[in-house]
């Protein structure tokens, strides 16, 4: 399904894109036993991506608030998994002044998420196109790629990709690389803020959101990595040629496959080609990220493949995560997982969140074990509505969201552990993966 | 409703002060030292009313309190006012009976004087400064909304001071028995217990400091 | 942040980070302030006037973290922005 990508647009009578639409245009995998990608594509280097994509046209004055109102035509939202509509940040950013900061997020907020990654590996020119078309845009002063502590091969992709830009001698802002700390939280625009101002990478309470105050008080613009190269694509395209493709990340048993899908591809379909266990679709989905939705396979087959469609069936993509269960598996024991390896990562700043997540996580993991009663469903019950809304940051609130539509999810499931003390399926997965972030 | 609950509250629990009140009077009834056991039997009654005021304050400020789900945060709180005014009654009583009793050597002037009293000076004088420490602490609190620079948390922080004056009151004054002696002993320790593990236990703060980066 | 605020549509709010659960909040402002289960306060989001406005105003002043205040603004929480409402899905920290 992916191999028509590089067909988007092609029945149509206009004439042909200025340049490549799409962002990968195959498919990415991380098993989970091999350190790197493995993937017929290779890394662009500048002339590779020059040939593919064109010249990055430049994004200075009106050709700036050009690129605004085609990020606006073309509905472009945050695909580091929160989905606020891109021109409408960069309109905050520049009635508050313009100028200060473009920060490039590429830290992987999501830890199931390998797109971030896969871009950054592959298409480093891409982003930090993307960077520089932002910067010009808004006038900033300083131009930040923040990566991730633990992902070396990203960084030295990115280092390699900004040395051969220097001696290109492109006309552009400079850009610098900062490496965050190896922890999850570290992704976290608040966090990164606070990083770039000169203090600790941990989330922080604001008032006013990063576009009006950020860095040392300055506009700061932060936009994941994906949402910087498809600006850079845009940039391009302009709206008309715009191939509105959606990068998903699917993990499960088989590790985890990065694939690019245009738009309206079913997400049914997507996952009975690459989440399928002997035939059978998985029984649900974690949607998003650790952080996200579940939903039962009967509810996610029909919903499309693209954010714009998803908000359409009152959903989200998320991240792009789909994180699944196969059907013979108990999928409480996964969510359990999931729930203590996100009170682990708690910046355990905010009293709900240090003692909430973990009292969360605790009875989850007595229900796995089918080790709990009716009275502690209800304490759980009472937690979640506890904990929602009380963070400074999104951390609980998604591992809220997580935990609910699970017990919504796999109801039958729980009702089986809680009366007869067993499982239902035969199979215990413990295949998400949970890198090991302090 | 609440206020029902509240009313008939404090009227059960006034009846039955009452009646226990009404026993003890007439026990000692007609007895010389009568006043002197009454005043004895506030001032004891009070220590253990504070006690359980410092170690209900441990427990709101305790870094493992999540842990302890009863009773609620709410009623840890309300609690610890209702130990305060309790223990403030008491220690009242036990004033008003020894200063009014002329056998006892202490008077009003010895009853807030530092060094004022015939009677174990040194004790007294301790159970005096323990009073003006703890109302000091009581008051601030009462008035935290009020005050200016949160002067209230700090006093609060060092009204633990009190507890100790008043320790040292109790087992000079009238640590006489081994009963007493025993009961000064136990509640001493278990408050030292119970602070060391408030002061020597890991906060959230100190988590997150000790994270990288 | 901890003067004396008036006007329509001022709440008491907290932040998060700030607050060590003390609790003088809850005991100055009962009717605005609730705990949950780990002693945490749980504050009212309703428009302070009168009565609430000076019991809120003696919460703010007395909190020992400097953890509350009054303000119109809603805090910039990452929920707050354009994320799609509760009960759709949009996962963790942005």
């Amino acid at each position: 399904m992916t191999a028509e990508l590089h067909l988007v647009g092609s029945d149509d009578r206009r004439a042909p894109a200025p340049s490549a639409t799409c962002l990968l245009g195959d498919v990415v995998n991380f098993p989970t036993d091999a350190p790197g990608a493995m993937t017929s594509l290779t890394e662009h280097g500048l002339l590779e991506h020059t040939a593919v994509f064109g010249p990055r046209p430049r994004t200075l004055g009106s050709a700036g608030r050009v690129l605004v109102d085609t990020l606006d035509v073309i509905g472009l939202s945050g695909r580091g998994g929160s989905h606020f509509p891109a021109a409408a940040k960069w309109r905050t950013h520049l009635a508050a002044g313009g100028g200060g900061v473009v920060v490039a997020n590429g830290a992987e907020s999501e830890p199931a998420s390998g797109k971030d990654r896969a871009l950054l590996q592959l298409r480093p020119h891409l982003v930090l196109d993307g960077i520089a078309c932002a910067a010009e845009a808004v006038g900033a002063r300083d131009a930040v790629i923040w990566l991730h502590g633990g992902d070396a091969a990203a960084r030295s992709a990115v280092g390699r990709a900004l040395v051969e830009r220097r001696a290109a001698g492109l006309a552009e802002p400079d850009i610098r690389v900062v490496v965050g700390p190896n922890r999850y939280l570290s992704g976290e625009s608040s966090a990164i803020v606070s990083a770039l101002s000169g203090g600790r990478a941990l989330p922080t309470f604001r008032t006013q959101p990063a576009a009006v105050s950020g860095v040392d008080g300055q506009p700061t613009l932060i936009h994941n990595v994906e949402t910087l190269a498809r600006t850079a694509l845009a940039a391009r395209t302009g709206a008309e040629w715009h191939a509105g493709t959606t990068l998903l990340t699917i993990a499960g048993e088989r590790g985890r496959t990065v694939i690019e899908v245009a738009p309206e591809t079913l997400l049914g379909a997507v996952l009975t080609e690459w989440a399928a266990t002997d035939g059978r679709p998985p029984q649900a989905v974690l949607v998003g990220g650790y952080g996200g939705t579940w939903l039962a396979w009967e509810d996610i087959a029909a919903l499309p493949a693209d954010e714009l469609g998803m908000r359409r069936h009152g959903r989200s993509l998320g991240a792009g995560v789909l994180l699944t269960v196969p059907a013979d598996t108990c999928g409480l024991v996964a969510v359990a997982d999931i729930s203590y390896y996100l009170a682990a990562n708690s910046a355990r700043q905010c009293g709900p969140c240090v003692f909430g997540l973990r009292a969360v996580s605790d009875v989850l993991a007595e229900l796995a074990e089918s080790d709990s009663g009716r009275r502690d469903m209800r304490r759980l019950q009472r937690f979640l509505a506890e904990i929602s809304g009380r963070g400074a940051c999104g951390h609980p609130d998604g591992a809220v969201r997580m935990v609910a539509s699970a017990l919504d999810v796999f109801a039958e499931d729980v009702q089986c552990h809680l009366r007869r003390g067993r499982c239902r399926h035969p199979r215990v997965g413990e295949f998400f993966p949970t890198p090991d972030c302090v | 409703m609440r206020t029902l609950g509240l009313v008939a509250a404090v009227t059960v629990s006034g009846a039955l002060s009452g009646i226990v009140i009404g026993v003890a009077f007439r026990s000692v009834s007609g007895n010389r030292m009568a006043p002197w056991i009454i005043g004895r039997a506030a001032g004891v009654s009070a220590y253990l009313l504070l006690v359980a005021l410092v170690l209900l304050g441990l427990l709101l400020s305790h870094p493992w309190r999540s842990r302890v789900s009863r009773p609620s945060p709410a009623v840890r709180i309300r609690l610890h006012v209702a130990f305060a005014v309790f223990t403030l009654v008491f220690i009242g009583l036990h004033i008003v009976v020894l200063a009014t009793d002329r056998f006892a050597g202490v008077g009003w002037w010895g009853a807030f004087v530092p060094m004022g009293a015939s009677y174990r000076p040194v004790a007294v004088t301790l159970g005096i400064v323990g009073l003006w420490s703890g109302l000091l602490a009581g008051v601030t609190a009462a008035l935290a909304g009020h005050l200016p620079a949160r002067a209230w948390w700090p006093i609060h922080k060092v009204a633990a001071v009190a507890l100790v004056l008043v320790w040292v009151h109790g087992v000079l004054g009238g640590g006489d028995t081994a009963a007493l002696r025993w009961l000064y002993l136990l509640t001493g320790g278990l408050v030292v217990v119970a602070a060391l593990s408030r002061y020597a236990a890991r906060t959230p703060a100190e988590h997150v400091a000790e994270l990288p980066g | 942040m901890t003067g004396n605020h008036r006007g329509h549509g001022t709440r008491l709010q907290v932040n998060p980070i700030a607050c060590d659960g003390v609790g003088i909040c809850g005991h100055l402002a009962p009717e605005l302030v609730s705990f949950d289960s780990w002693g945490f306060p749980v504050v009212s989001a309703r428009a302070l006037v009168g009565r609430d406005l000076r019991s809120a105003n003696a919460a703010v002043a007395a909190c020992p973290r400097r953890a509350l205040f009054l303000s119109a603004r809603v805090p910039a929480r990452p929920s707050a922005s354009g994320r799609p409402s509760p009960g759709r899905p949009s996962p963790g920290p942005r």
